[in-house]
């Protein structure tokens, strides 16, 4: 394997929606109930929380690129196999790969829940499962322009839904914010641990890079991308401590999900029925990126068909999607993904970044003339 | 062919016509089809003409100087001969000579030109493309009369080809679309006749899917706007529509009359438009999914009034509204089959008399009834009919979905439309675009229609060598106020 991937020059896709990509990866389930896990933590000083939690995704979303930036179009599993070697760095490839997959699994997951709690509290899960593992099956089949404009698609449709947290602002009791900083810094930090389960999404630049055709931008595309989730993740968060008492934020799951309920329309109700329906949009890029990632992960590493991986990983996700049935083992296989996406999202770029500076420092010369040219 | 063949086509061909002229010898021959040629021309021109030559001198030669024939009309092979006579010529032999001659004479049958039918406008040209090749390329002439008008001539297809013209903008359209229609054109290997409804098929991209990705048009004020940004036209013989590629999913939601009217009230139109094909989409599914599944989504007022009216219907929502759109379909395919005046007894029947009578009946609610028509009403505002039956068919199971998963269903069916379009090329071009890929700038031509002084570009999507339709600094200019 090369550890710098060629790519067509009709495939390539440009920096602003790489920052597309960045921000729908990010936005998902997580959204929905995020507060009252901040919240337990820091109280009503979660919004700091969040705050913190955006300024360290900024920095981290700045090591990846600073890490890919010493390749002219390397992926992970390229620089995996540089650093670590092969049979190491496909080990380490094929467990990101697992890590990709684990996460489109818990997001598909986490939405189909949240169908059944407030939509149709009968519906099996594996109908709704199978129709959009199709949808993404359909999607990453068109290659990965067909994914950016899917997600143009549905950032383009889904960016209007922020609109509805007005109404619940209507009602909102500013004094549930003061005092300020009440909570010390641990409590923050702690909060701000919550918090990766819901912003880890931006890991998949390590796949998409060698995609991106003006990659001297990206970082402004990518960054532009983590700003508006962060954005988000703040203006949500702020609407929600305003809204809800402390206690009444501890006792709902998807408080987000509440704050739509306050939408009223002479002509329409309970418009959180609409919101998750059209919640499928919002899902579906997350699904379809993680997919694509670990499927480009296991072609990378082991040059297999892309085609032949997805009718081989599809149904395994499909069929452990059916295993996880009660709320509990829900919580707790987003305990545990949240803890290895904090690890592998947060803390490994930047192991990986030192990594590849101290080989590219002393590697041995005739590899890194053949394989490490700084970019243009 | 060889001899044999050809030997048997001259008997067999019954309305082959071999006419001598009255001299002694008998030597000198005049081939010609009674139903293709024009028999006049025989009788009345070359006959005479030919009795005047001397008797002993009637060579080859001077047939061709009587009748002042080029050299170009000279034919040396039999087989030639036959395709010329095919094609309406007068053919003329010599007996011992090496070559014969022809002289053009063909009656063209078929109708004259017409105003257009299919793709009606209010203001603007009303002239439609007809069967005839020949007519279709001089209209074009007439509308584009430059040099920079490139024409190229094909025969497609196996045993029996059709003759097929490609015309494109020298310097303006992209030489790699014109590569593209004409490898996939000297591609083509079949045996069928070449309409140019089946031609479209078989250079589409993708022959699966629902939506056309070349468009097929009657109009040639429409083609001819098509040809100046940078567009292809294809022309078969024996079809009234022309085909034009590559082309873009929003291209089939614009008119030629968009140009006509004025900038705000086209705008207006097109907006309208793309407003309608939702509405035609999505109104009757979200009927039946808020009805279903969701009615604690409606207001009580409004809830009441919908109760109401469906209080006498036994069916769920979902059998009422297909048994609906089927009635629909039904009558617009009858309309399409039946001679005008029988179709408008058709529109009152299905308009007045299944429509009250239904409600009446309490096979439907009145609600339901509006719906559906307001649904197939938007169905016809494309101005297009290839994607106005599209969307009408994509209705039906946009339906199914939302009757069997409600809202949820609905955005699968939609996010499912979405990925397929953005998946979808015309002639390798993507055919979302400009939505994706994204240029902002042609936005204003294509969602919209800005002002002509503010369009100085030609569309991008077509690739032009010439960016620029003029200066844009000259639509800015403005006279200073005194």
């Amino acid at each position: 394997m090369k550890v710098n991937d060629e790519v067509k020059a009709g495939n390539t896709i440009s920096s602003l929606h790489t920052g597309f990509i960045v921000l729908s990866t990010q936005v998902g389930v997580g959204i929905l109930g995020y507060q009252r896990v901040v919240a337990k933590e820091a109280g009503h000083d979660a919004w700091i929380s969040v705050l913190m939690a955006g300024i360290v995704t900024h920095v981290t979303v700045w090591v990846i690129l600073k890490t890919l930036k010493r390749y002219p179009s390397a992926d992970l599993y390229g620089i995996h196999q540089e650093v670590y070697g092969k049979h190491l760095g496909a080990f380490l490839s094929l467990f990101y790969t697992l890590y990709f997959f684990l996460s489109a699994t818990v997001i598909l997951r986490g939405y189909v829940e949240v169908v059944q709690t407030w939509v149709f509290p009968n519906l099996a899960t594996w109908v709704l499962t199978a129709i959009i593992l199709f949808l993404a099956w359909y999607t990453i089949l068109g290659g990965i322009r067909v994914i950016a404009g899917y997600i143009f698609f549905s950032v383009s449709v889904a960016i209007w839904l922020i609109g509805d947290l007005f109404f619940p602002l209507r009602f909102a009791e500013w004094d549930y914010l003061r005092p300020v900083l009440e909570a010390n810094i641990g409590q923050l930090l702690k909060g701000m641990i919550g918090m990766s389960l819901s912003t880890i999404g931006f890991e998949v630049l390590y796949a998409v890079y060698p995609f991106v055709q003006d990659k001297e931008r990206l970082n402004r595309g990518a960054q532009f991308g983590v700003l508006t989730t962060n954005l988000i993740y703040l203006f949500v968060m702020i609407v929600s401590l305003v809204f809800f008492s402390q206690g009444q934020l501890m006792r709902t799951i998807w408080p987000t999900l509440n704050l739509k309920k306050m939408v009223y329309f002479p002509i329409l109700e309970r418009f959180e029925l609409v919101a998750i329906s059209i919640w499928m949009i919002i899902i579906l890029p997350n699904v379809i990126m993680y997919i694509w990632s670990g499927v480009r992960g296991l072609k990378r590493t082991f040059g297999w068909n892309m085609r032949n991986i997805l009718y081989g990983i599809l149904p395994i996700i499909f069929i452990s999607s059916l295993f996880l049935v009660t709320r509990e083992e829900m919580n707790t296989l987003n305990d545990i993904y949240g803890q290895i996406g904090m690890y592998l999202a947060y803390a490994y770029p930047y192991v990986l970044y030192l990594l590849v500076a101290w080989r590219q420092g002393t590697g041995g010369a005739k590899e890194e003339s053949a394989d490490v040219s700084v970019p243009k | 062919m060889d001899r044999e063949d050809n030997r048997k086509w001259f008997t067999h061909t019954a309305d082959l016509v071999i006419e001598h002229v009255d001299r002694p010898d008998g030597r000198v021959q005049i081939y010609f089809l009674s139903s293709m040629a024009d028999s006049k021309i025989v009788y009345n021109e070359l006959m005479p003409k030919l009795r005047l030559l001397c008797l002993d001198e009637a060579g080859i030669e001077h047939v061709e100087k009587q009748l002042g024939t080029a050299g170009g009309n000279r034919i040396f092979r039999e087989t030639d001969a036959i395709s010329r006579l095919l094609s309406g010529d007068i053919y003329i032999h010599v007996e011992g000579a090496e070559y014969g001659v022809t002289v053009p004479s063909e009656d063209t049958v078929g109708r004259s030109v017409q105003s257009a039918e299919i793709e009606t406008v209010v203001l603007g040209p009303q002239l439609a493309f007809v069967e005839e090749i020949q007519v279709n390329l001089c209209i074009l002439r007439k509308y584009l009369p430059s040099s920079l008008l490139f024409h190229e001539r094909l025969l497609v297809g196996e045993l029996i080809p059709t003759e097929v013209s490609i015309l494109y903008l020298d310097g303006i359209a992209d030489p790699e679309n014109v590569n593209t229609i004409r490898q996939r054109l000297q591609d083509i290997r079949a045996e069928s006749d070449m309409d140019a409804g089946i031609l479209a098929q078989y250079l589409a991209d993708n022959e699966m899917s629902i939506f056309p990705t070349l468009q097929l048009t009657e109009r040639p004020d429409r083609a001819v706007q098509g040809l100046r940004h940078g567009q292809i036209v294809v022309i078969a013989q024996g079809s009234p529509f022309v085909i034009l590629g590559p082309t873009t999913f929003l291209r089939f939601f614009q008119s030629p009359d968009d140009y006509y009217l004025r900038w705000n009230l086209a705008s207006f139109n097109r907006v309208m438009r793309i407003i309608a094909m939702f509405i035609s989409l999505l109104l009757t599914p979200i009927y039946v999914a808020t009805l279903t599944f969701h009615y604690e989504m409606i207001p009580a007022d409004l809830l009441l009034s919908l109760a109401q009216s469906r209080s006498r219907v036994p069916f769920p929502p979902l059998w009422e509204a297909i048994f609906m759109e089927l009635i629909i379909e039904l009558l617009r395919e009858a309309g399409a089959r039946l001679p005008t005046k029988v179709g408008q007894t058709i529109g009152i029947v299905g308009g007045i008399v299944i429509g009250q009578a239904t409600v009446q009946a309490g096979f439907t609610s009145n609600i339901l009834i509006i719906i559906v028509a307001l649904g197939a009403l938007s169905s016809f505002i494309a101005p297009s009919y290839m994607i106005s039956s599209t969307i009408r068919v994509i209705r039906f199971p946009m339906i199914l979905l939302s009757g069997l998963l409600g809202a949820v269903g609905i955005v699968a069916g939609f996010s499912f439309l979405a990925s397929h379009l953005l998946r979808q090329k015309s002639l390798g071009r993507p055919y979302m675009y400009p939505v994706f890929p994204v240029r902002f700038s042609d936005w204003k031509n294509s969602l919209i229609r800005a002002p002509l002084s503010l369009l100085p570009r030609r569309l991008m999507f077509f690739t032009p060598k010439q960016k620029m339709r003029f200066d844009p600094e000259r639509g800015r200019q403005k006279e200073d106020i005194d």
